[in-house]
């Protein structure tokens, strides 16, 4: 005998997502979900974000990380409601769930804040599965990376909003072909933003400041 | 190994959707993996393996179909099958602009339920 089930096996995690969406839309919260390699630069974009803001931005930030909170660490000086989700204790995931998120936002208890930085696990690869209950994605791909990144890795670029390529202060040392890496992210994704900037330097940040802004109109 | 997360949301959802007394007959998951996903079937196949240990599912095996890529043109809305992934052309007119309509399942289909072993 066969019984039809006919679900999709992430429905669970996609209705944890939406839910969460609906919630941080009526609390007027735009949620950024930041996906890349380990060592991109994700926690040091954050850092150099977190340096620029004016006071109409208003941030949190939730970060993945298998274990540690180093990066929770990294951001402590700058006073804003942080948090760290541990997978280790589970199971070692190499993703954030929404669920995951959801809870650790109930315990982040800011009533104040109009923006959400979710710091995914560093992986290209299984985040992308997972709808973490973000308004928009961004895709960040360092320098030293190479050019096919979003051939390898293309599940990411295609289901992200943005594309930053960071550590630009090192593309004429490293002889980094920025058209290529372009044209390849398009590849997979013809409608992907770009931008270019370096979380070091500071370079490029006025363009990513005004569409975290943009991306609050919208919400 | 996001397939951790996978075969246990398989064995969360089927458990969902049967009653006990069907679980333990359950022999087959018909489950369907789009070609355009992250996920390997070996590995959720090890993943379901392992996890179905002392759950009424430990005798149920995975039955996974592999979902091809089909696309649709936005430009000359005609569709492609078996699309190359990841980069996704009309097999038509060679435009980017393109749907995905197949090959991102995550789904699961049919349970098939071990009829002798009924009770009444």
């Amino acid at each position: 005998m066969e019984e039809k089930i006919l679900k999709d096996i992430l429905s669970s995690n996609d209705r944890a997502a939406r839910s969460l969406r609906e919630e941080l839309t009526r609390n007027n919260i735009t949620a950024i979900n930041l996906m890349s390699s380990p060592g991109s630069g994700k926690t040091s974009l954050l850092e150099k974000t977190l340096s620029l803001i004016t006071p109409d931005i208003k941030p949190a930030v939730i970060q993945g990380d298998i274990t540690t909170s180093l990066d929770v660490d990294r951001l402590s000086s700058f006073k804003v409601p942080s948090i760290a989700i541990n997978t280790a204790p589970s199971g070692g995931e190499c993703h954030l769930e929404a669920g995951w998120i959801n809870d650790a936002y109930d315990r982040l208890d800011s009533p104040d804040i109009n923006i959400l930085f979710i710091e995914n696990i560093g992986n290209l690869v299984c985040p992308a599965e997972f709808d973490t209950g973000a308004h928009k994605n961004v895709v960040l791909i360092s320098v030293p990376e190479g050019e096919d990144k979003p051939l390898k890795y293309p599940l990411a670029f295609k289901k992200a909003d943005l594309m930053i390529v960071n550590k630009s202060d090192l593309i004429e040392v490293l002889d980094f072909n920025l058209n290529s890496l372009i044209e390849n992210a398009m590849k997979i994704n013809p409608s992907l933003k770009h931008m270019v900037l370096s979380a070091r330097t500071g370079s490029g940040f006025d363009s990513w400041i005004n569409w975290i802004k943009e991306g609050m109109e919208d919400d | 190994m996001h397939e951790v997360s996978i075969a246990r949301s398989i064995i969360d959802e089927v458990k969902k959707s049967c009653s006990r007394k069907i679980l333990v007959r359950i022999e087959k998951i018909n489950i369907k993996i789009g070609q355009a996903t992250c996920v390997s079937p070996e590995s959720l196949d090890k993943a379901f393996t392992a996890l179905k240990k002392d759950t009424p599912l430990e005798n149920a095996e995975l039955n996974i179909k592999k979902i091809p890529l089909e696309i649709k043109c936005r430009e000359c809305r005609k569709k492609t099958r078996d699309a190359q992934w990841p980069v996704l052309l009309c097999g038509s007119c060679s435009s980017n602009s393109v749907d995905i309509i197949t090959g991102r399942e995550l789904r699961i289909d049919t349970v098939e339920i071990d009829d002798s072993k009924r009770q009444f």
